[in-house]
This record gives C-alpha cells, structure tokens and sequence, in this order.
C-alpha cells in the first residue's frame, strides 16, 4: 500500500538505512505490545482466581449447611443443621406436652381426692341426722323426767334438776350439730366448686393440648418440607458453583496462552534486533534522512504510548480523559 | 507449618497462576524472574519444591539447575521444570542437569497438584 511505502531512493543500502529506526520502533512496539497483554492477563487471571475463591468458598459454606459441620455456632457443631434444629424443635414440644399430660394427671388425681372429701362429708352428714335423733330422745327424756318429778312430789326435786341438765346439754347438742351441718355444707359447696373448676381446667387443657399438638405436628411438617426444598436448593447451587470453579479454572489455563504469545514475539523481537544490527553494520556509511518514514509513522500512531515509541510526547489526554467541545 | 516452594519464570503472569495453584494446595510461595534472580532470593529459604521455566533471560533453567544442585541445602529438593519446550533432547538436558520432571505448558492447577503430590513428601 503507497502509505507504507518507504522514500524511493537510489540505492538499496539507503532504502535499508532508511528503514532501520522503523526496525527499532517495531522491535518497542512489539516489546510494549507484549508487556501489555501480560499486564491484562494478570489482571483479568486476579480476578477469575478471587471469582473461583468465592465459589470454592460458598461450595463449602453451602456443604458445612447441609452436613451440619458449621463452626459459627456457641452450642456446638451438630445444631447448625436446620434438620436438627428441627428435630430438636419437635423433641422440645414434645417435652412441654407431656409435661401437660403430667399436670392433666395431676388435676385428676386432685378431682378424685376432693370427691373422697366429699364422700367424708357426706357421711358426716348422715351421722349428724343420728345425732339429732339423739338429741331430740335426751328432750324426751327430760320432760318425762320434768313430769315423773312433779308426780313424786318434794322427793323428787333432785329428778327434775337432772331433767333440766339434760334439756340443757340436748339443746347445746343441738347447736353443736347445727354448727356442725353449716361447716359441712360449706365443705362441700367448695370441694363443688372446686371439683367443677378442676374438671374444667382439666377438659381445657386435654383439648388446648390436642390443638397444640396438631399445630405443632403441621408446622414441624411444614419446616421439613421447606428444608427438604432449601436442601436441595443448596445441592443444586452448591453443584451450579463447583460447575462455574471448573469453567473459571479453564479460562485461566486457557490465558496461559499470553505466555507462548510473549515467547513467540520475544523471539521476532530478538530477530529483529538482529537484523537491525546486520543492516546498520552494512549501512554505517550511508547518509539517509529517515524523518519523512518517522513522519508518516507519527501520523499514523494515534495512542499515547504509540507516539512515545516515536520519542513524541504531545499527548493532552489521558486514557479515560473525557474532553467536550 | 506450610511448606515453601519457589517460582522461576520470567512471565509475571506465569509466576502469578503457578503461586495461586500451589498456594491452593498449602504451599508459601517465593518468587524469582530468572535464574539468577532466584539464586540471589534461595538463601535463608527451607524450600521443598522448586518449579523454574527453561528460557528465561540472564540465566535459563537448565543453568539454573545445575547451580541449584551444587548447593549441598538443595541437593534434594525437587525441581519441576515447567516449560513450553516439548523437544526430546532440551527434556535431557534437563533430567541430566538435576531436575526431577517436566511439565509442558499450558499446564492444568489440578494436574499440577496432583504431580507435586507425587514428588513433594
């Protein structure tokens, strides 16, 4: 193409003489070039390895999860694992409804005491009808005592201060009984009401207890469920990440490439070097002006770098510069 | 207490993936550009693996080698030679000069590891 064509000139030593800085330039540019290329690969090669560390990492985070190996726990390894927390879970339940049933039991045991108390009073009851009946044959007695002293006259006087004693004491008896009967009433009224509220609280609980296991039972069943989804949503993530550390562990072999790269133009450059040197060895004597080739090169190179190559350092811009106009 | 291995190779690049594998299978790594750059670092170093490239400047690996075996501290110590060379006779030059094995580039982390594994005890 006539825009790389050299200067024609008269002879071929000063066609080469004219064409020997174009040598040095290539070797630079071809140097830089590769320089280049390495300094991307590393960067991008920093970049896939931090990638694969977070990768392996959550590999690893996502299988301690579901071995339940966690080590981030106060309580120990084996409670990390949301099957066994679950398992726990239930076995906590499970602890507090028999305690339940342990207090159900309770409360029936109390029932059947209180109904003996109200058996007692009731036998109580029956005895303090057989102590009125006493009570009411002492009366008799006395008045007949009473009536038998008038008939006997003055010599019966002491009868009737015993008929009087007798009436007397019947009569405390009786209220003895009656004091009696009033507490036994009482008694009972509140082993009833007792008795009534035990059985209740006792029906409530059986049924409270019901309601709670079966809700617990559903909430258990739904935490397994979605463990057993959240498992194997991990399983599949854990297998998707291993899946991204092999390709990322690919491409970063795959950019070993860089390294053949820089070989193969370290070797064009030492070549070029050498004929650079050939040539200058046979064009010492030649007088050429190179700078019509120089010229035509630095109108070409447009990047920064390209330019200082040349030993032109013009550039206003820096890369990434936004300048508007 | 992690085992050390050093790094010759001229490609920065290189150097950086060789350290990122073999830091992945627990080693320390130290690195040199040359030959003669890892010569001047070895001193004071417990090595248990060297892996050096062969064509680097200022000295090449098998150089390298041969200066590494008269030490009598790395009389022992394995040297994987990891290169682009493939022919027969470089490969006998350098089993002849000290090295324990060859290993072409590119290379894959998990073969290499796997190969270290063999050679490192």
């Amino acid at each position: 193409m006539e825009q790389h064509a050299f200067p024609e000139t008269e002879t071929l030593e000063e066609q080469v003489a004219t064409a020997l800085p174009v040598l040095d330039v290539m070797g630079t540019q071809l140097k830089q070039t590769s320089d280049q290329i390495e300094t991307a690969v590393m960067d991008v090669c920093t970049r896939f390895q931090s990638m694969m560390q977070r990768a392996r990492a959550g590999v690893s985070s996502a299988s301690e999860l579901l071995s339940g190996e966690g080590q981030g726990s106060s309580v120990g390894r084996s409670r990390e694992s949301i099957g066994v927390l679950i398992e726990e879970a239930q076995q906590t339940i499970e602890s507090l409804l028999a305690h339940t049933q342990h207090s159900a039991k309770v409360s029936q045991s109390a029932i059947e005491r209180i109904n003996r108390v109200r058996a007692a009073t009731d036998e109580i009851t029956k005895s303090l009808a057989q102590l009125d009946d006493i009570t009411i044959g002492n009366r008799l007695l006395a008045v007949n005592a009473r009536i038998q002293a008038v008939y006997a006259g003055d010599r019966a006087a002491g009868f009737g201060g015993v008929a009087n004693e007798i009436a007397v004491q019947a009569r405390r008896s009786s209220e003895i009984v009656d004091l009696i009967r009033s507490v036994s009433g009482e008694l009972r009224s509140i082993s009833q009401s007792a008795l009534t509220d035990l059985q209740v609280m006792a029906a409530d609980d059986q049924k409270a207890m019901e309601r709670s296991k079966q809700e617990v039972d559903r909430v258990l069943e739904d935490f397994r469920r979605m463990n057993g989804h959240t498992r194997q949503f991990i399983e599949k993530m854990t297998r998707e990440n291993a899946s991204v550390v092999d390709e990322i562990s690919a491409a970063v072999r795959s950019l070993q490439f860089q390294d053949r790269i820089s070989q193969r133009m370290a070797h064009v450059i030492g070549e070029l070097e050498g004929l650079r040197k050939a040539f200058a060895r046979h064009t010492q004597n030649v007088e050429v002006d190179s700078k019509a080739v120089m010229d035509r090169l630095s109108s070409l190179y447009t990047m920064h770098e390209e330019r200082t190559v040349l030993g032109t350092n013009d550039s206003a811009l820096n890369e990434g510069d936004v300048e508007l106009f | 207490m992690a085992k050390t291995a050093l790094i010759v190779d001229d490609s920065a690049s290189m150097r950086q993936m060789v350290a990122y594998t073999l830091r992945q299978g627990g080693f320390e790594v130290v690195e040199g550009e040359n030959g003669q750059d890892a010569l001047d670092k070895i001193p004071g170093h417990k090595l248990e693996l060297i892996i050096t490239d062969l064509n680097m400047p200022i000295m090449d690996g098998i150089t390298f080698i041969q200066k590494v075996r008269e030490l009598p501290a790395f009389k022992f110590v394995p040297i994987l030679m990891l290169t682009t060379e493939t022919q027969a006779s470089k490969k006998e030059q350098g089993k002849a000069a000290g090295a324990t094995g060859w290993i072409v580039k590119p290379f894959d982390p998990d073969k290499l590891l796997q190969t270290v594994a063999k050679v490192v005890p």
